[in-house]
Order: structure tokens, then sequence, then C-alpha cells
């Protein structure tokens, strides 16, 4: 049990280490972009392909390209630091039943959320930029993210249950 | 909890501490602490009789049910 949380951790540890890598070589790339340093990346032929000329247009799509990545980040952070709890040997504590629940409840919001603006983006761009999002994605990760919920409301049970059987003389 | 723990007044009458009732029962006086202050959320029969029998005395005299 405790070898595979240690490799569990590790495997998040260097998850969120690659992503957060990852995140600021975007960051830097699509930030370029927007000042219009794209030629130092030879990306100057980008904007003009996907006619992206307005510099709102490009903000808001950067924005929302980072913080949905960002928040993805914050998931693995939040799960590294569940398994890390779950494997220091107290189980069903307020902070991992309210743990499970933020990551089912972050996970659904970005599903809906990236679901809406995969639609605007595909009317304001005129299917320039096409996002790829299919129907059984959109399902699949409802499902996790309700499977996490379900999770954090089996945990903050079990932690009632503790608690009564700790306080039971 | 509408269900008062009279232990407090029993202990009293019957000249005997805290510690005391806890050693002879053997239960920790941590808690016996969480009995008296009514934070216990159960009492096992068998911790029920040991009291009933250091103290010697029924189980009514420390419950007590107040709506």
């Amino acid at each position: 049990m405790i070898t595979s949380f240690k490799l569990l951790k590790g495997i998040l540890s260097l998850a969120l280490f690659f992503s957060i890598c990852l995140w600021l070589i975007f960051l830097f790339i699509l930030g370029g972009i927007i000042l219009g340093y794209g030629g130092t990346f030879g990306l100057e032929n980008i904007l003009e392909d996907f006619e992206l000329n307005s510099k709102t247009t490009r903000i808001v799509l950067t924005t929302y390209l980072l913080g949905g990545y960002a928040v993805i980040i914050y998931v693995v952070y939040i799960l590294r630091k569940l398994v890390v709890s779950l494997n220091t040997g107290r189980l069903f504590t307020k902070f991992q039943s309210a743990g499970f629940n933020l990551i089912g409840q972050i996970i659904i919001w970005l599903v809906v959320i990236s679901s809406i603006s995969d639609f605007i983006l595909k009317l304001i761009l005129n299917s320039r930029f096409e996002v790829k999002a299919s129907f059984p994605d959109f399902w699949l990760f409802l499902a996790v993210g309700s499977f996490f919920i379900a999770l954090g409301q089996v945990f903050e049970k079990a932690r009632l249950i503790r608690e009564e059987n700790e306080l039971t003389v | 909890m509408p269900i008062i723990i009279n232990l407090d007044k029993i202990l009293e009458e019957k000249d005997m501490k805290s510690n005391e009732l806890a050693e002879i029962i053997g239960i920790t006086t941590a808690n016996l602490s969480i009995l008296k202050t009514g934070k216990a959320k159960a009492v096992r029969f068998s911790t029920l009789e040991s009291i009933c029998e250091a103290l010697n005395c029924q189980p009514g005299d420390i419950l007590e049910y107040q709506p």
C-alpha cells in the first residue's frame, strides 16, 4: 500500500513539474506572439493563418488557454497533496474529503466551461481555430468529476463515523 | 444533546475523584472527561456496567433525558 502511494506521489510530482515547465514555455511563446515577437520563435505566420488581427482576441484566447492549463496544474497539485495526506496514515480527515470534493467540482466546471467556450470560439473564429473535443470525452470527464465528488462524500461520511467511534467511551 | 450525564453529581455523593473512577473502570481520564462533559457520542454497555458497579448505582442515576 505504501509503495503504491509512493509510486503515485512520484508520478504526480513528475506530472506537476513537467506541467509547470510546459506552462511557462507556453506563457513565453504565447506572450511573445501577442506582443509581436512571433518572428523570434518562427511563428510569425500563425496569427495570419488564423486571421487573429485583433489584440483583444489574442489576449482573450491566450488567457483562456493558459488559464485552463493552470487550473489543470492546480488539480494535479491538490491530487498530489491528497496522496501525501493519505500516505501519512491518518485517513478520513476533513482535508481529504474537502480535497476530493474540490477536485470533482473543478473537473466538472472545467469540462462545462471548456465545452461552452469551444462552441463560442468556433462561432467567433468561424472554424479557423478548431479545438477538438469529442462527445464521449465530455461525458467521461463529467463522470470522473462526479466520481471524485462521490468519493469526497464517502470520505466525509467515514470521517463522521470515525469521530463517532473515537467519541464512544 | 438532550441526554445529560450526572456523573459529577454521583462522584461528589460517593466522595470519589475522576481519576480514581477512571482507574477502577479501566478507561483513560481523557475518555472519562469526554463522558463527563457530554461530548461523548455513545457509551458502551460494558463501560456503563463498570461505572454502575464502581459507584454502586443504577444507569438512570447517571443518565438523564431532558427534552
